[in-house]
């Protein structure tokens, strides 16, 4: 299926009598550019939902006052530790040490190649998908085994080995449960396993037989000990071994680690919504083609004269709003102002984002009037792609709202609890399961269904 | 059979544990207090804050996430709260027994007998706040209850000297000195006259 | 104080209710570190560490001092249903359980209070008569003595406070034998030993 680097290679009318070298480099840079960008944006953001969310959960409030509610958090977040001073134990081994953030920071990023945002929003549509998936996850080991040899330390040492251990043993369910989702699909790209849980909620593969259901659910226990989470962190547990493998690792280095924990987070859940959940198939539609031909029927409707009339007075009201809030923002910034040298001033921005965000409201519902003619059209093109991206981003969401969820909620497992846990219980009830699919499937399934 | 009720087990307290949690998380009500811009001792928001900007009253909803503190308890100062020392020079009548029975020798004090006043006038009163543990011995030894605890508690410096107090004036400590100095010599010279 | 104890109460119920009966909690402390009853005599535990291991011995009760006598309350001690008598989750329900007669009892002085003032406008030198003296009260963590020797002075010849967490560390390193790391910090934690008390 589509891909944004089949986009970029196939309109190649910007890259004619460029040379297929250079037009390799130019693609590969801007499809790296989007992940890592990417990348960075949903660790962003995973930082400051994990410390609102811990904030929630512990009936307090989190992060509010760096910026409107807290969201530049993260920002501040990264500035403290691009600021540190890099410390590189004595005796520890410089090469290792130096390099041991990398390969962890790359499984990661490179998992976002394969994240399906919508029909064609995807960076390459592999036909080994899921397989990349899973080969990406384990990059991250050697990382993990270098960070606690290199640093000299017993206690990263313990930390990185089990952590390595725990990695390694958790592949088997997750791939257990990706095999039973690539069985049902028949395909391991990725646009091909959603396209297969088209039309409905039923349709998802978590709800096509018990035995998924019970896949779904192996799968995600799976999913948080690969990222060492609780009630798996043992490698980074803070009050057994303070902090395992990175403890000696500081400012840039640590952010590396740091980051390439919460952009697995974003990763796995991702994996989650797309296998089990129906990725960005919205539910009650049956594919692109219905999404289109809605997207034409509101565009239409909008374009109604009655209609205009109403959005017109809507944005009249959000201009209004906008007015205020950005009224109140100026004089509280004026009030402010001399004293800003004071290092506790802190001025109302949550005015200033409320401002921002009914003007580009009020902004849109205005320019419903000019276009009139292309309504059906921009309303096409927006149910088709960024309906699905929505739909995807609320699942993707929902699914690592409950990662961060677990964290406040369960202890810990003690290592050899946590080995059990997969040899003995999930790696066992994954093969039942995928039997047991197969099963179903032959059973239930009519033939020259989704291939 | 252990094996299955394992599973049972384990999956229906993560869930009752995850009930009680998301609970938490979407009905209780928060505890935090937006210190800086809270003002502790009259427990609530100080004025002229922007956290209590007249302008958001049509916001209210909305702005609703940063205002008072919504706990169950006061966010106050207790009554009896061991803030910094407070010091009333007018009832000092520099005995010496608050500095006697700190057990880590907090505070200096100096004293010197001048006329109409009981006891002695205090010419220095020193507090090291760097060594001073609260404990409140010296509030309940004074006689006349010149020492008591405030209600303070921002006390923090950035240099140690900063964290040494001083109660007296100097230039008043240096005025008793000389008052005390001028009566001892006519005391001593009527003294004189009155022998010969 | 009452306020406090309304807020509190309920508190306490929904943190058993979250982790107490969770399964990896159990897992993580049933049956680590027992320590029968005769071992628990042999290294003088005091407190709760005592009663989880099923000794029935709690001086509020059996050597009343102060106002004890007329509060009512309960002495929970180490059950079988609650983990093998005498490991780590033994002690932890214990704990919990004195935490709610804790506030039962608070409730009951709160009740009893004699109006009037509170600060005990005591000497300020003491001479007490020469001899030794050991007094024992009980503290959240066990048995708090203090041991007294004066000659007749203002100062004391030799004063020694001992602890609960000053008897609970001897068994540390005996029950440490075998466990893993982790359970270490389940051990130390569970017998409540606190570094800073062990040497007052």
């Amino acid at each position: 299926m589509e891909s944004l680097v089949n986009l970029l290679l196939r309109d190649s009318a910007l890259f004619q009598g460029l040379g297929y070298g250079l037009t390799a480099a130019l693609v590969m840079f801007v499809c790296g550019f989007i992940v890592v960008n990417f990348f960075g944006l949903m660790a962003g953001v995973y930082i400051f939902l994990e410390r609102k969310v811990a904030g929630w959960t512990n009936s307090r409030r989190g992060p509010n006052r760096v910026g409107p509610y807290g969201l530049i958090q993260f920002v501040a977040d990264g500035v403290k530790l691009l600021l540190k001073e890099d410390v590189i134990p004595d005796q520890a081994d410089r090469p290792f040490f130096r390099f041991a953030p990398y390969p962890v920071l790359l499984g990661t990023v490179l998992s976002f190649v394969v994240a399906p945002f919508g029909p064609k929003l995807i960076i390459g549509d592999l036909n080994l998908g899921l397989f990349y998936l899973l080969a990406t996850g384990s990059f991250t080991v050697i990382g993990l085994i270098m960070a606690g040899w290199a640093s000299h330390n017993k206690w990263s040492l313990l930390g990185g080995m089990r952590s390595a251990a725990q990695i390694v043993s958790y592949e088997i369910p997750n791939a257990l449960a990706f095999l039973l989702v690539v069985l049902t699909a028949g395909t391991m790209s990725v646009q091909g396993i959603i396209g297969a849980q088209a039309g409905g909620i039923g349709r998802w593969f978590v709800f096509s037989s018990p035995f998924a259901f019970a896949a779904f659910f192996i799968y995600f226990i799976s999913a948080v000990a690969e990222i060492n989470r609780i009630p798996f962190d043992i490698p980074e547990a803070e009050s057994e071994l303070v902090s395992g493998y990175n403890v000696e690792y500081s400012a840039m280095r640590f952010a590396m680690f740091f980051a390439a924990e919460f952009g697995n987070i974003y990763v796995v859940s991702a994996a989650a919504v797309t296998c089990f959940l129906g990725g960005w198939q919205v539910p009650l539609t049956g594919g692109p083609e219905d999404l289109a031909g809605l997207g034409r029927a509101v565009g239409q409707f909008l374009a109604w004269p009655v209609l205009q009339v109403a959005l017109l007075i809507g944005a009249l009201a959000c201009f209004f709003l906008t007015w205020r809030a950005g009224r109140g923002f100026a004089l509280d910034l004026k009030r402010k102002l001399p004293r800003f040298t004071d290092r506790l001033v802190r001025v109302n921005s949550e005015l200033g984002l409320l401002a921002l965000l009914f003007g580009g409201t009020g902004l849109i519902l205005a320019l419903h009037w000019p276009l009139r003619p292309y309504l059906a059209g921009i309303y096409a093109f927006l149910f088709v792609y960024l309906v699905p991206f929505l739909v995807f981003f609320i699942k993707a969401m929902a699914v690592s709202f409950v990662i961060l969820w677990w964290r406040w909620t369960l202890p810990r497992l003690r290592v050899d609890q946590l080995m059990g846990v997969a040899w003995k219980y999930l790696i066992p009830i994954g093969f039942f399961c995928l039997l047991g699919q197969a099963v179903w499937l032959i059973l239930f399934r009519s033939p020259g269904t989704a291939g | 059979m252990g094996y299955l009720s394992n599973i049972y087990e384990a999956v229906s307290t993560v869930a009752v544990g995850m009930w009680i949690t998301f609970k938490t998380a979407v009905a209780e009500r928060k505890i935090t207090i937006q210190y800086p811009s809270f003002d502790i001792e009259a427990g609530r928001l100080k004025d002229g804050d922007p956290a209590v900007a007249k302008s958001t009253g049509f916001f209210e909803l909305v702005m609703g996430n940063n205002q008072d503190y919504r706990g169950p308890l006061r966010p106050r100062v207790a009554e009896r709260y061991r803030g910094l020392l407070g010091y009333d020079e007018a009832k000092c009548i520099g005995c010496l027994l608050c500095a006697r029975t700190c057990p880590i020798d907090v505070i200096t004090v100096e004293g010197v007998k001048l006329e109409g006043r009981q006891g002695k006038a205090p010419v220095v009163f020193r507090v090291n706040y760097a060594k001073c543990m609260f404990c409140g011995l010296y509030v309940e030894a004074c006689p006349t209850q010149a020492v008591f605890f405030t209600h303070h508690f921002e006390a923090a410096a950035f240099r140690f000297p900063d964290l040494v107090r001083d109660f007296i004036d100097p230039e008043l400590g240096r005025q008793r000195l000389a008052q005390a100095e001028e009566a001892k010599k006519s005391k001593a010279k009527e003294e004189g006259e009155g022998q010969s | 104080m009452a306020r406090f104890l309304d807020y509190f109460e309920p508190r306490l119920r929904q943190f058993n209710r979250l982790i107490s009966r969770n399964k990896i909690f159990k897992e993580r402390l049933w049956g680590l570190a027992v320590i029968s009853p005769e071992l628990a005599v042999n290294y003088a535990l005091v407190g709760p560490n005592l009663r989880a291991s099923g000794i029935d011995w709690d001086l509020r009760r059996d050597e009343p001092y102060s106002v004890y006598p007329e509060l009512n309350f309960e002495v929970p001690v180490g059950r079988p249903e609650c983990g093998v008598v005498g490991d780590c989750y033994n002690r932890y329900w214990l704990r919990i359980r004195e935490m709610e007669q804790s506030a039962r009892l608070v409730r009951q002085c709160l009740e009893k209070m004699p109006e009037g003032p509170y600060w005990n406008k005591s000497k300020k030198k003491l001479k007490p008569p020469a001899g030794e003296v050991y007094v024992r009260t009980e503290a959240p963590r066990g048995e708090l003595g203090f041991y007294l020797i004066s000659r007749g002075e203002e100062r004391p010849y030799r004063l020694k406070i001992r602890t609960g967490s000053f008897s609970a560390m001897s068994i540390v390193g005996k029950m440490a034998s075998g466990l893993m790391v982790a359970d270490m910090v389940a051990l130390i934690s569970s017998l409540d030993v606190i570094a800073p008390e062990i040497d007052r």
